[in-house]
């Protein structure tokens, strides 16, 4: 079972519906790895219910109801919530995240650099970088912070950063200001689900000359 | 070990129109709808008839009740009356198409309509997709068993609920309502009110404290 989760004021914003894709994604894959949070949504949920509840009722147009009511037979019973499905995710990578993913991790499209790999998500959302990560064993990335935070989830293998040890479905939380480093754990590819708001600095001496031209 | 899904079969008093103009409609409904011999009983119940029967007269007992509710949450959102109709009609149809997959064990009525607004909203007016993650996925960690003894019913959560929101102090209840009703994480809200990050963060964390605890009571 994860240690690290996303915490109370995030599943909040998950359960509340006022987060963006990308982070959402994040908070529900980790849910698909922790029961204890699936819980706490399920709370934050209930709330939204009595705060719907305690809402005053707004007048409908006179024929709304019938409008509805003629295109019930139309309407055909639908098993559930209808996904994206890019449709080629590893089956061990949980849903939603298998969704996104239109190959297996070993034929999707990578970019590489020194010590990882990175393959873009959702790379239309101006306001987010989404990516899958995959460090090489006691491989560190390249020290950085952000303007936003950034929020990392563990799919296989482990890291360590800022004094803190994360395992499959861990979520790193990085609030700005955030200098760290993370380091993988020497015994395999680390592979994570990393979700950054707002343009990323590397901050390393030699490297911090490259944040023109690199963007990571 | 937090408490996991109850069964909340909260006595709404939004619900009591419903159950009358059910309970009326039942009647005359009665002989096209075998399955159900006894009147509703709630809106959970009304729920329930519509995802096994498609009974009619519970839908509309079910779109009297929320629809006009519906369309003040989408009003609060933001949207103008003309596309908050639109949605309530959209919202309204996808509780009729999805009404079998509600298990009242999970939530009640009004929690599981709540997420169906909350998704659609987003899916229409955001033109986001809502990542969720999937029950039945092989993937999925599944929650260890729960011994049954420990499963006890909740019939008054909802108005419990409702009362400890009521309560919050005004500073914690207007985050609250930003985070349900303004489409503001908590780090939107911090720029709107121009209060450090950590101060919105420790409100919204002292007003969750204090609604889970009314879940904690339940056990």
């Amino acid at each position: 079972m994860p240690v690290h989760h996303p915490g109370e004021v995030l599943l909040l914003d998950y359960a509340a519906g006022n987060q963006d894709e990308p982070v959402s994604l994040l908070v529900a894959t980790h849910l698909a790895l922790c029961p204890d949070c699936r819980a706490t949504v399920e709370q934050f949920e209930r709330v939204g219910g009595a705060m719907i509840e305690e809402l005053e009722a707004s007048p409908l147009e006179a024929e709304l109801l019938e409008r509805v009511l003629g295109e019930l037979d139309g309407a055909d019973p639908e098993p559930g919530p209808t996904r994206p499905t890019a449709g080629g995710g590893d089956a061990w990578i949980p849903r939603p995240l298998r969704d996104y993913l239109s190959s297996t991790l070993d034929d999707l499209d990578w970019r590489n650099w020194p010590g990882f790999k990175e393959h873009r998500l959702l790379p239309e959302d101006p306001g987010y970088t989404t990516r899958i990560l995959s460090v090489g064993p006691a491989k560190a990335l390249p020290r950085h912070d952000h303007e936003g935070p950034e929020y990392s989830l563990v799919l296989s293998g482990g890291f360590s950063d800022a004094g803190k040890h994360f395992l499959a479905g861990d979520v790193e939380v990085a609030e700005p200001p955030s200098d760290h480093q993370p380091v993988a754990d020497p015994d395999g590819d680390c592979i994570c689900l990393t979700v950054t708001s707002g343009p990323l600095r590397l901050t390393g001496p030699l490297l911090r000359v490259l944040n023109p031209v690199l963007k990571i | 070990m937090r408490p996991v899904a109850v069964c909340e079969t909260g006595q709404f008093s939004a619900s009591k129109s419903a159950l009358a103009a059910a309970g009326a409609l039942a009647v005359q409904n009665s002989a096209m709808d075998p399955g159900q011999g006894t009147p509703a009983r709630s809106a959970s119940d009304l729920l329930l008839a519509v995802g096994r029967s498609r009974n009619r007269a519970a839908f509309i007992a079910l779109f009297r009740d929320y629809a006009p509710r519906v369309k003040s949450y989408l009003r609060r959102l933001g949207a103008d009356n003309a596309s908050a109709e639109d949605l309530v009609q959209d919202v309204m149809l996808t509780v009729w198409r999805r009404a079998e997959t509600y298990d009242p064990a999970k939530a009640s009525a009004s929690t599981w309509i709540f997420t169906v607004a909350r998704n659609r909203r987003i899916d229409v007016f955001r033109r986001q997709a809502r990542p969720e993650f999937d029950p039945n996925d092989p993937a999925l960690q599944p929650a260890p068993e729960v011994a049954s003894d420990t499963r006890v019913e909740v019939k008054e959560t909802g108005i419990r609920l409702r009362r400890a929101i009521a309560e919050l102090p005004e500073q914690q209840a207007v985050l609250l309502r930003m985070a349900y009703f303004e489409d503001k994480s908590h780090t939107a809200m911090a720029e709107a009110l121009e209060l450090p990050l950590g101060t919105v963060k420790s409100r919204l964390r002292l007003a969750v404290i204090k609604l889970r605890a009314t879940f904690e009571d339940d056990l």
